[in-house]
């Protein structure tokens, strides 16, 4: 993530350039080392598919693969396309120089777990299936997969979304009314550290229906730190700041709006990180019980049909959409702190 | 915003309305406050000031005096505990826009860009729509021109300044406050903005009180010096400077009322 962060900083960076100043971009070439260390991925997958080719496949017997090769031809297809955008745009160079070790080694990982399962059977079926079986599992069971990351996409953003409003109303509450902080304060001390697996069967009782029992367990999530960090930031909005928005005529709700809320938006954009990372916990923890779909259900439901091949398969779509979900929100808090960001001074 | 870029869209109306002539008359406040134990310390004891017309009235005194207090009270972010503070006849009960403030490293809100920081005030007292106009000349007058979008982040601590400036004098304000404005400056960029200061002044026909801890600087912008007490602050003396404008910091009269001040502070 802090990778992530480093290259957001340096982007906007480069965006703030003023159109008074010219800021004369480093067009740096590529060395032949970084050429050099930009091919490994591709090499690596070669070496893999020329080891899967050529080994036969023996547990199960006569197994015929189906995704793996084309999994070893196509991403380095994809990469070889960064690499030409990497040609063009240094940030993308970077980046791929950086990392092509990693890549190249999850293709060597993937091989060998390869070779452990499918090859020579050394790790057992039904726990350790073969990547074949892996990358299969989607593509097979395309209209299962849909349907149930369609329905936790859905328990998610519900949940969210009274998340956020809950907490924003709470927050905006309890930094601007010492009553408000009065009653909530000690509610939220009391009920936000607890753990969503602990309101598990509270919340299915007090709720109608399993899923607004799980729309309640990740709002709280997220309600918790918004509403914590938000009413502490505004609390203690700089008396400098709120002094010269009174001396300029402000109202007291002009300057909670325009004054307090804006200085507090990097405490809320902490406690967005913290109450997504924790909603997805939620969401997995509430699609346990009750509910008759969602992928949270759907790996339970797997695995106790021995099906561990769509297990890893899901939860490589879960490491895909909370990574996408969390850089969304990296995205925005970008574009709503553009004033933070930069570096550019005179 | 884009509303913001035409240049001067209302060239038929001023920049500055010219109002009748303002006065602030404060007599024997007296003001304390809380200090880290919970024990009331007296800031202000028995200080009194006029200021009328376009007079630009310096306050200088020890750290701890109480000068900052006072500002506080003139632009009604506090009241006194004692005495009287009327502006226009008036008691001081708020803030008002005819009495502004220019704050000490120029407190711009690091969210708004230059020019929103400088239509905040407009925009709290909804008046934007009517007077924006002014904003775009403000920003040519204090050479701030291509740094409208910027942030504060972005620019250097002399252009805070002038936004700062600017920020005091789009409400047409009788009564300007500056507290420290230039104490953060570096002595060159400080003495760029000293003119700066004269020049609005002088479009404005405002009174400034201007709290300072810089001899020179109150000797060269100010046509009248109100020194302060120790601790708590009270009226020590008074100097009068009647040189013209632009003032030059070495010839011998400046140096004469540099002289003189000093001599009036250390008494």
């Amino acid at each position: 993530m802090s990778d992530e962060q480093q290259s957001i900083h340096g982007s906007t960076s480069e965006k703030a350039a003023h159109q008074h100043t010219r800021v004369v971009k480093q067009r740096r070439l590529t060395t032949p080392f970084e050429a050099l260390k930009m091919l490994l991925p591709i090499a690596a997958a070669v070496i893999s598919y020329g080891i899967t080719m050529s080994l036969p496949n023996v547990y199960p017997e006569g197994y015929e693969m189906s995704y793996w090769p084309a999994f070893l031809i196509i991403m380095p297809c994809i990469y070889a396309v960064f690499m030409v955008i990497a040609w063009f745009v240094p940030a993308i160079r970077n980046r791929l120089v950086n990392w092509s070790y990693l890549f190249a080694a999850v293709f060597f990982l993937l091989e060998l777990l390869d070779i452990l399962t499918l090859k020579t059977g050394y790790l057992l079926l039904p726990f350790a299936p073969s990547p074949d079986r892996i990358l299969m599992a989607i593509p097979n069971n395309v209209d299962q997969y849909i349907e149930n990351f369609c329905a936790s996409m859905l328990l998610l953003g519900e949940g969210v979304f009274w998340g956020l409003v809950s907490g924003f109303l709470t927050g905006l509450l309890m930094g601007w009314s010492k009553i408000a902080n009065y009653w909530f304060a000690p509610a939220l001390k009391v009920i936000g550290p607890v753990p969503s697996a602990a309101w598990l069967p509270i919340a299915v009782v007090l709720m109608p229906t399993a899923h607004l029992a799980g729309v309640l367990l990740i709002a709280v999530s997220i309600w918790f730190p918004l509403a914590l960090m938000m009413s502490s930031a505004i609390r203690s909005t700089d008396t400098r700041k709120i002094d010269a928005a009174r001396v300029m005529g402000a109202s007291e709700p002009y300057i909670l709006f325009h004054v307090a809320l804006p200085a507090a938006v990097p405490n809320i954009f902490d406690a967005l990180f913290m109450g997504l990372s924790s909603s997805f916990g939620a969401l997995i923890i509430s699609e346990q019980l009750g509910v008759k779909a969602g992928l949270g259900w759907y790996i339970n439901w797997a695995s106790s049909w021995g099906e561990y091949y769509k297990v890893f398969a899901t939860v490589g779509l879960f490491i895909i959409i909370f990574y996408a979900l969390i850089n969304i929100l990296f995205k925005v808090r970008d574009r709503v702190m553009k004033w933070q960001q930069s570096t550019v001074r005179w | 915003m884009a509303k913001n870029h035409i240049i001067d869209p209302r060239p038929d109306l001023p920049l500055f309305e010219r109002g009748e002539s303002h006065t602030l008359v404060a007599r024997d406040i007296v003001q304390t406050f809380l200090d880290d134990g919970n024990n009331e310390v007296r800031a202000i004891e028995g200080f009194s000031l006029e200021v009328s017309g376009d007079e630009v009235v310096g306050i200088i005194g020890p750290s701890g005096c109480g000068k900052s207090t006072f500002l506080r009270l003139v632009v009604g972010l506090d009241e006194p505990l004692a005495g009287t503070l009327e502006f226009d006849g008036e008691p001081i009960t708020g803030p008002d826009a005819q009495r502004s403030m220019v704050f000490q490293n120029a407190n711009l809100f690091e969210w708004l860009t230059v020019e929103d920081n400088i239509a905040f005030g407009l925009k709290a007292t909804g008046c934007y729509k009517e007077k924006c106009y002014k904003i775009p000349r403000l920003i040519e007058m204090m050479g701030l021109q291509g740094f409208e979008k910027s942030y504060p982040s972005q620019i250097s601590g002399g252009m805070a300044s002038r936004c700062g400036l600017a920020r005091a004098f789009v409400m047409n304000p009788g009564l300007i406050c500056f507290d420290e404005p230039l104490s953060a400056l570096d002595a060159f960029t400080r003495a760029t903005l000293q003119d700066e200061i004269i020049k609005m002044q002088q479009a404005a026909h405002a009174s400034i009180i201007l709290v300072t801890h810089d001899i020179e600087e109150a000797v060269y912008l100010c046509d009248r010096v109100v020194v302060m007490t120790e601790r708590p602050g009270t009226n020590k003396g008074e100097l009068a400077i009647d040189l013209p404008h632009p003032r030059d910091r070495v010839s011998d009269e400046f140096v004469e009322k540099r002289r003189q001040l000093l001599e009036l502070l250390n008494r």
